[in-house]
């Protein structure tokens, strides 16, 4: 068993499933994010493992103990905040302080933990503040110290940069990650931003209506999405659905609605005569995209990895161009370029070029990955 | 045909009048009220005519005035005591739960306000006295009071408490406080200001009621209104303006530390009901 | 958590309202015990039947009813300067008196209104200059109404300050650029969308007025009653607790009812507009 496991907890709110099955098993140290849209169950798995709420079904267990019936108080866990839920009663001082009390630490310790957190957060010297005369930034970092200082088994983030301006968002996503790298917590952190998931995770788990869908490493969930939600949540894909056909023996091809014909020759053979005659979705990013206007001459390559459509339309960017090309079956795809000189106008037929070492295939049902 | 803009100016005129009157109406009974008690004629008017302060010498002479004054601050100082100590635990019951006939116990418990004084009086009497046999008229005028000012601290001490951060009470229990702890550390010093401003208020309350209070003095035991409301039966003087003066003080300091406490205008903000 | 309020008000508070229901359909007995334990009606038909009782039952809604009417004309202009103001010397000056005199206890009130009242008071000293006559205020229910306007006019501005904060000023505003003045802006807009704040604060000062008791007892001088007077008195006369239930009972209901008149009719007249 890893350090936090989590297995097949559910939550129920009224009629509402909240989390439906969800489970994981993480070793000490690792960085997990829960990412996904609203209302996919990430913060009430949070709460869960926090023990704010009590779960339908299943377990939890921090360190190979099972946490079920305990209180928060009785977990040696560390939260943060959406809100930074600073004590507005008490100093930074006092606030951070306030989880060693609790654990009754003589003072004179109590003093010198406290003075370390506010080093390693970058606060020194604002012991006496109050919370409300510190910026959002400032505070956000209070609650940090004050949740790692107690030196908790496991650190639970709930969307702690939601209320952040975005320069700070960006430059607290590596002060989180540097203060979990030194202290070597066991860290779950949930956000509905991918670039912070992507960023800072060792493991994301992306998740939507109370499942995972996959739990992964930042690259491969990029790279390789096995699950449709996945490809379309993450980073920008273009996703086109079709049916798989095999050509011949050697030759494998996608069948896109409206009868568009995708020859992919001898590349993703395997994978393609597996699914042969199912439903699969055709993942590709637009920089892996790129337009031709139709050549004078054409091998028969050429022809069949190409696919005809009109540019509707183009958005300049300056270091790159994007156009929505509109396919014949009426489906839009997007399509990025570096080339800005050589423009397509809006009405023009253009020819789209797949990489196909770039392409990505799965299953209509979706692997549902859980690690 | 009369101009709109003329309609408007006389409008305003008026409103601006009886604005002023208003005040004036509001204000001015009071404000030479003061003046009645250094007036050494018995049945004073304005302007007054000379200073003196033998109406303090003698109000400070009456026994029964020092007593009253005495046994009205005990009483209202514990019963607005009790009555916030069984406020508190109420407003978490109801702000945090849900269950049946939730809506017809905080109608019970709204009730004393429209009950009228006398009614309720006549109420204990009967029932402590008659049916309970406590004669003692600290005990029933305790618990008299103790009820008199409970609408008005549920109202107030609810309404802080329905205010509090929730987050905040997690961020204790993550950290590791039990219950007991966060009450204390974290709840408590929130609703401190909405305490001290709402004991301040019952005290008002329960220093100015004299309808449930007549019926249960007995001659040891009576309050400062019921003094003075015997007095200004069958005396009527100056004296009474010391008294005036003396109440007319405390109530501008129940203000003062409402106004710094929770700050006047969110108070008035809710109907209250004498 | 609930159970020590559940203790304070029913058996200590709810119960009691109750005996007196039960010991008011009780006999009396003016030399032995408080009461007789057997049945009887006889003290309500004494009650309702006496002239006396009619008189100030009457006197009473009579000016509750005109305490009510006049402390909302009065309280109206003050709470809506105070949330209309644009100067905050204004709106502060005005929220202070509003809330010191609701304050106020009835000893500074009372004692001042007497000598400005009496017949040798203020009133009267000045007219005096005028007229031989002196005007009778205190004893009468003028006196009263007066003095209950007195404590009932800054709770009515206090209630109405919220309701007519909420009002959209840029509904006033469109009145007016569409032609309409002061007057007819106020009773078309403002006043109709204060009125359910109107009708909150004309309720509460009826319900107030109609249980007043040390108001009309030194404003009254035993002339003029007021039910809560009247409850008093005859009790305290004889000590007859069956009757002083009945009494109390009576005003309870007599209490209760009217206002519930009062906010049905009141109810009503918004349905008409």
């Amino acid at each position: 068993m890893g350090f936090l496991k989590v297995e097949n907890v559910c939550k129920k709110f009224g009629k509402t499933i909240a989390v439906d099955n969800v489970s994981f098993d993480i070793e000490k140290g690792t960085f997990l994010t829960l990412l996904g849209p609203s209302g996919c169950g990430k913060t009430t798995t949070l709460r869960l493992i926090a023990g704010f709420i009590k779960p339908d079904k299943g377990e939890i267990f921090i360190n190979n103990e099972p946490q079920t019936g305990k209180p928060p108080y009785q977990r040696n866990i560390g939260v943060v905040f959406q809100n930074y839920a600073l004590f507005p009663h008490m100093t930074v001082e006092e606030n951070v302080a306030f989880g060693l009390k609790m654990r009754r630490i003589k003072d004179d310790i109590i003093k010198k933990k406290v003075s370390e957190a506010l080093d390693l957060v970058m606060l020194k010297g604002f012991e006496k503040r109050y919370p409300k005369e510190l910026s959002g930034g400032q505070q956000q970092r209070v609650a940090l110290a004050r949740a790692l200082v107690i030196e908790p088994d496991v650190l639970l983030l709930d969307e702690p940069l939601s209320n952040l301006d975005l320069k700070l968002r960006l430059q607290m996503r590596y002060e989180i990650k540097r203060l979990q790298k030194i202290a070597g917590i066991t860290t779950v952190y949930v956000t509905h931003d991918q670039g912070e998931a992507l960023a800072m995770s060792d493991l994301i788990a992306v998740m939507n209506q109370g499942h995972i869908l996959q739990i992964d490493t930042p690259w491969r969930i990029y790279n390789n999405p096995s699950h449709e939600f996945v490809a379309e949540f993450i980073g920008e894909t273009n996703v086109l659905k079709g049916i798989a056909r095999e050509i011949n023996h050697t030759s494998t091809g996608i069948e896109l609605e409206g009868g568009i014909i995708l020859h992919l020759g001898l590349t993703n053979n395997e994978k393609l005569k597996l699914y042969n005659g199912e439903e699969v979705y055709l993942c590709i990013r637009p920089e892996h995209l790129s337009l031709v206007r139709m050549l004078p001459h054409k091998t028969k390559y050429d022809e069949f990895n190409l696919v005809r459509g009109k540019i509707i339309e183009e958005i300049y960017v300056g270091s790159y161009m994007e156009y929505l090309v509109e396919l014949e079956n009426g489906k839009l795809v997007k399509v990025r370029t570096e080339e800005v000189l050589n423009r397509f106008n809006i009405g023009e037929v253009c020819y789209i070029k797949f990489d196909y070492n770039k392409l990505h295939i799965i299953r209509k049902k979706g692997d549902i990955n859980c690690r | 045909m009369i101009s709109k803009r003329s309609v408007d100016i006389v409008s305003s005129y008026v409103v601006k009048i009886v604005l002023i009157i208003t005040i004036i109406f509001l204000f001015f009974p009071v404000i030479i009220s003061i003046t009645f008690a250094f007036d050494p004629r018995n049945f004073p008017t304005f302007p007054p005519i000379g200073f003196t302060l033998k109406w303090f010498e003698n109000f400070f002479r009456m026994r029964t005035f020092i007593e009253g004054l005495k046994w009205s601050l005990i009483i209202a100082v514990t019963a607005s005591g009790i009555s916030i100590c069984i406020a508190i635990p109420t407003s978490f019951a109801i702000t945090r739960n849900e269950f049946n006939g939730k809506n017809i116990l905080l109608a019970a418990f709204q009730s004393p306000l429209i009950v009228p004084g006398v009614v309720a009086g006549v109420a204990f009497l009967t029932f402590f006295r008659g049916f309970l046999n406590i004669y003692s008229a600290l005990t029933n005028l305790l618990i008299a009071h103790t009820i008199l000012t409970f609408p008005y601290t549920l109202r107030t001490i609810g309404a802080a408490i329905a205010g509090l951060d929730r987050t905040l009470e997690e961020a204790a229990y993550s950290l590791g406080a039990n219950p007991l702890s966060v009450f204390r550390h974290v709840i408590l010093p929130q609703i401190i200001p909405a305490m001290v401003s709402s004991f301040v208020f019952a005290l008002a309350i329960s220093l100015d009621d004299v309808a449930i209070s007549v019926f249960l003095t007995d001659p040891y035991v009576y309050t400062f209104p019921v003094t003075l409301m015997g007095y200004m039966k069958v005396t009527f003087d100056p004296t009474i303006g010391v008294a005036s003066i003396i109440l007319l003080v405390l109530t501008t300091i129940i203000i003062l530390i409402i106004d710094r406490l929770v700050g006047i205008d969110k108070f008035a903000a809710f109907g209250i009901q004498r | 958590m609930i159970f020590p309020a559940i203790i304070l008000i029913f058996p200590l508070f709810l119960i009691p309202l109750a005996s007196i229901l039960i010991i008011s359909l009780f006999k009396y007995s003016p030399l032995q015990s408080l009461w007789i334990p057997e049945f009887t009606i006889e003290n309500y038909t004494n009650v309702v039947t006496s002239p006396l009782f009619i008189d100030v039952l009457i006197s009473t809604i009579r000016i509750a009813v005109a305490v009510m009417v006049l402390s909302l004309i009065l309280g109206y202009p003050i709470a809506y300067y105070i949330a209309r103001s644009p100067s905050n010397f204004i709106k502060r000056t005005l929220l202070i008196i509003s809330v010191l005199t609701f304050f106020m206890s009835w000893v500074p009130r009372l004692f001042a209104w007497i000598i400005i009242l009496g017949k040798y008071g203020v009133i009267n000293t000045m007219l005096r200059l005028i007229t031989e006559e002196p005007i009778k205020l205190l004893g009468t229910d003028l006196g009263i109404i007066i003095g209950l306007t007195h404590a009932m006019t800054p709770l009515t501005a206090l209630i109405l300050i919220n309701p007519i904060k909420n009002i959209d000023l840029t509904l006033e505003e469109s009145a007016k650029s569409l032609g309409a003045d002061n007057i007819q802006t106020f009773f078309k807009i403002t006043l109709p969308l204060s009125l359910p704040g109107i009708i909150s604060a004309l309720i509460l000062t009826y319900s107030v007025a109609v249980s007043a008791f040390i108001t009309p007892m030194m404003l009254g001088q035993g002339i003029t009653l007021m039910m809560s007077n009247y409850v008093y008195t005859r009790f305290g006369e004889t000590l007859n607790f069956p009757l002083g239930a009945t009494l109390a009972v009576v005003l309870l209901t007599v209490a209760l009812t009217t206002s519930y008149i009062i906010n049905l009719s009141l109810g009503k007249l918004v349905k008409v507009r």
